[in-house]
């Protein structure tokens, strides 16, 4: 099932790095949309250390040394540094990359198989979350896609892919290297 | 400084129209105080300006809809995640109330392209200037970068600062990605200061 799968996964991948693309669905005035699309790459080391870097259209990285959360936006020229613990709480990081009892977090369900993907549902147990629902589609032990659902009904579609599993990185891998000139807004 | 392209002089003096629909979306961060600490929400947004209505949603990077704010005739409405809508006449009050902080929307309306409002409502075009400073409405604003875009030159990087005894500091920067105003806008006649 989709959950035996992702729990594997997490005891099994300690750390992986890859690309993603995302999709997002406008709901405009009940009309679907597909909205803008974005991409990037990622990489992770578990738990609480992550790079979640979006390339085009617009530079953005996400990222996480163990200890803070840096979000650095380029065309802000901004980087905002917050405290690590609850930034990620339950959002798509915190599944893919932090520590491994998602249960605390979230309720799991299966949610079915279509075309070779098993899905599950991972509803936040947080209340003050913008996500309603994150489902997420298993394949060969691996999590490929992902679709964010939030509490106005718009749905992000997360593609994942050029899994790399278990790569080794770095000591300072995922240190955070301040780009130079970018104001600093600290908490 | 931002090594945005420089603008051409021709750029500089070019006339603009103010744009009364246009639709806009950009990354904005929002530096406000809550019981003395400074608390920093960063993500896009996207600007729909119609003639008669403005609605305006805030997003994460992820693509979640934090909160969307509406401004119609009748008054203002703020939905945000997981929450009953709230109602106020006016959106400026009614985002300080309901969030501790609040987007300077009328203002807005002028400042994301390039114009102030005079006090006979007539909208004014600040000059095209990288680093250009305007104080208005108890806000400082600097329009610290310009672009173009459909043969429209309009500010890029965009600076708010105020501070009030009752919300302390408020930090506003914007950055303005997608700019497609709507061509059969009904463009208000504007004139462009003479340089001294």
């Amino acid at each position: 099932s989709a959950i035996e799968q992702f729990k594997s996964f997490v005891v099994n991948t300690k750390t992986a790095k890859g690309t993603f693309v995302q999709v997002q669905v406008k709901l405009v005035n009940g009309k679907v949309q597909p909205g803008k699309t974005a991409s990037g790459i990622f990489k992770f080391s578990r738990p609480g250390k992550f790079i979640w870097n979006y390339v085009k259209p617009y530079e953005q990285n996400l990222q996480a040394d163990g200890d803070k959360l840096y979000m650095f936006d380029k065309d802000l020229n901004q980087v905002t540094i917050k405290a690590l613990g609850n930034a990620i709480g339950s959002s798509p990081a915190a599944i893919l990359f932090g520590s491994t009892d998602l249960e605390k977090n979230f309720t799991l369900k299966d949610a079915g198989i279509n075309q070779g993907i098993e899905w599950l549902e991972a509803i936040p147990k947080e209340k003050d979350t913008q996500f309603e629902v994150i489902r997420i589609g298993m394949k060969d032990g691996l999590p490929i896609a992902m679709e964010l659902r939030d509490t106005f009904g718009q749905i992000s579609t997360l593609n994942l892919n050029n899994f790399e599993r278990n790569p080794n990185f770095g000591a300072s891998e995922f240190k955070f290297v301040m780009p130079a000139g970018a104001e600093v807004l600290r908490p | 400084c931002a090594n945005a392209p420089k603008l051409s002089h021709e750029q500089m003096s070019r006339t603009r129209q103010y744009q009364e629909q246009i639709t806009l979306s950009g990354k904005i961060s929002i530096q406000y105080q809550q019981n003395e600490k400074t608390e920093t929400l960063s993500g896009n947004f996207d600007w729909q300006q119609l003639s008669k209505e403005l609605t305006i949603s805030l997003n994460s990077p992820l693509g979640q809809t934090i909160a969307i704010i509406r401004e119609t005739p009748q008054g203002a409405s703020l939905q945000q995640a997981k929450q009953e809508t709230r109602y106020a006449q006016d959106v400026e009050q009614l985002l300080t109330e309901s969030l501790g902080w609040s987007l300077p929307v009328a203002g807005l309306k002028d400042w994301l392209q390039g114009f102030d409002r005079q006090t006979n409502g007539q909208k004014l075009a600040v000059p095209t200037k990288d680093y250009q400073r305007l104080m208005s409405q108890g806000w400082q604003i600097d329009f610290t970068t310009w672009q173009e875009d459909q043969q429209q030159v309009h500010p890029k990087l965009i600076n708010l600062y105020r501070r009030t005894e009752e919300l302390g500091e408020l930090k506003i920067r914007i950055a303005i990605l997608e700019w497609n105003a709507d061509q059969n806008s009904n463009t208000a006649p504007v004139g462009v200061p003479s340089t001294p």
